[in-house]
């Protein structure tokens, strides 16, 4: 048996707090910001672009559709410099055949990282690529497209050369000492500088 | 609520629903409108293997270059063997002077050519010949050596009879320098006496 009075108070809290719900979150005021929120979705799809697209059907899979990844690889021949001590000035060149693997077509660049142990003659070579010249690569001098050199710390390099997917190119790198190298750089050996050719999806 | 104050608080509504509007456009349009890239990369290292050489040259001879001047013999010459002991190529040059410079100096003329093969008391034809006095100096120029190979430098030396007759002396310094872009090097420089005495005929 529920005590009237106690019926009665609970009554009142119930009609109060209607009465505040109903005058902060007015019924009119919920409706207008829902509508808002919805106008906003529709107007934020239309302008953002791109396409939309909720799957909601399901179908089996025949077991003959296979999807297959492409995939990126490069392999490059080992360079073999010319044996001719360096000098400042003086660039050698070295065949190296570039050949991608993959299934996409490659566009190259390349950068230099240091050895282990830099010295004066490593912190002092320009090392660069361009494609080899009917001809082949000389052993050193100028080429008639010299290319572009990086030295160690310097942005990487960027080339024009694109190898397609499956493709192969003959590259002439060259390794140049850099005519204001200084005189502690005579009769060193740099070993562990490492030229990485890169290849990019292009 | 009078009416200027409904109208506010109308006023106020749609200002704050159109805040939400346009907050909830702005925010769903950065967050979705960004485009995804992605691209497969490989690459492929090569070890770059590179020997720095090294600049090296020595120089000798010249010892006819010494000499006691009278008025019988009032000349003295030097071959100056130039060799590229180094393993890179390099050009030299050689400069003949004698400091400090003193009136015996200022007596004598040298003069002086580069040759492939072994001096001759002339300068082959279409040799560079520089003449000048000792005060002053001169600066023989050599060709680019190979590493290995060898150059002559031929020196000749004139004191005028008067000085001749007189006495006086002074040091040949013969300065050896090669060059191959930014590397240089001077070996030892080469010394000769050289002296008057009129008294001596």
């Amino acid at each position: 048996m529920t005590n009237p009075t106690t019926l009665a108070t609970l009554l009142l809290a119930m009609r109060r707090t209607r009465r505040n719900s109903r005058s902060r979150f007015p019924l009119r005021a919920v409706l207008g910001t829902a509508f808002a929120i919805l106008a906003a979705v529709g107007l934020a799809v239309i302008t953002a672009g791109g396409t939309y697209a909720l799957s909601n059907s399901q179908q089996p899979i025949a077991p003959v559709a296979t999807i297959t990844a492409g995939s990126a690889a490069l392999r490059a021949t080992a360079l073999v410099v010319p044996p001719t001590p360096m000098y400042p000035g003086l660039t050698l060149f070295a065949p190296s055949t570039v050949t991608n693997t993959g299934t996409v077509a490659l566009s190259l660049s390349g950068s230099l990282s240091a050895p282990a142990a830099p010295n004066a003659l490593s912190q002092n070579l320009s090392v660069g690529f361009a494609v080899a010249p009917a001809a082949g690569c000389p052993a050193s001098g100028p080429l008639a497209t010299p290319p572009a050199g990086a030295t160690l710390g310097s942005p990487d390099l960027k080339t024009a050369i694109v190898i397609p997917a499956g493709g192969q190119v003959s590259l002439c790198v060259s390794i140049s000492l850099l005519p204001t190298a200084s005189a502690a750089a005579q009769s060193q050996t740099a070993t562990g500088l490492t030229l990485t050719v890169l290849g990019a999806q292009s | 609520m009078t009416g200027a104050g409904r109208s506010k608080s109308a006023s106020l509504r749609i200002r704050s629903r159109v805040s939400i509007l346009v907050g909830t456009v702005l925010f769903l349009v950065l967050a979705g409108a960004g485009v995804a890239t992605a691209s497969w990369t490989a690459s492929g290292a090569l070890t770059v293997p590179a020997t720095a050489g090294r600049l090296s040259f020595t120089q000798s001879g010249g010892t006819g270059l010494a000499a006691r001047y009278k008025k019988t013999n009032l000349a003295a010459s030097g071959s100056i063997t130039v060799t590229n002991t180094g393993t890179v190529p390099g050009t030299f040059t050689l400069d003949v002077n004698s400091p400090p410079p003193n009136l015996f100096a200022d007596a004598v003329v040298a003069t002086g050519w580069a040759s492939a093969s072994p001096c001759t008391s002339t300068p082959p034809v279409g040799a560079a010949v520089v003449t000048d006095t000792l005060t002053n100096g001169i600066e023989v120029l050599g060709a680019s050596l190979a590493p290995q190979a060898t150059e002559y430098l031929c020196i000749m030396t004139v004191i005028t009879t008067a000085q001749a007759a007189g006495n006086g002396n002074a040091d040949l310094t013969l300065t050896l320098t090669a060059h191959q872009g930014s590397w240089l090097f001077q070996p030892l420089p080469l010394t000769f006496s050289q002296s008057a005495n009129g008294s001596i005929q």
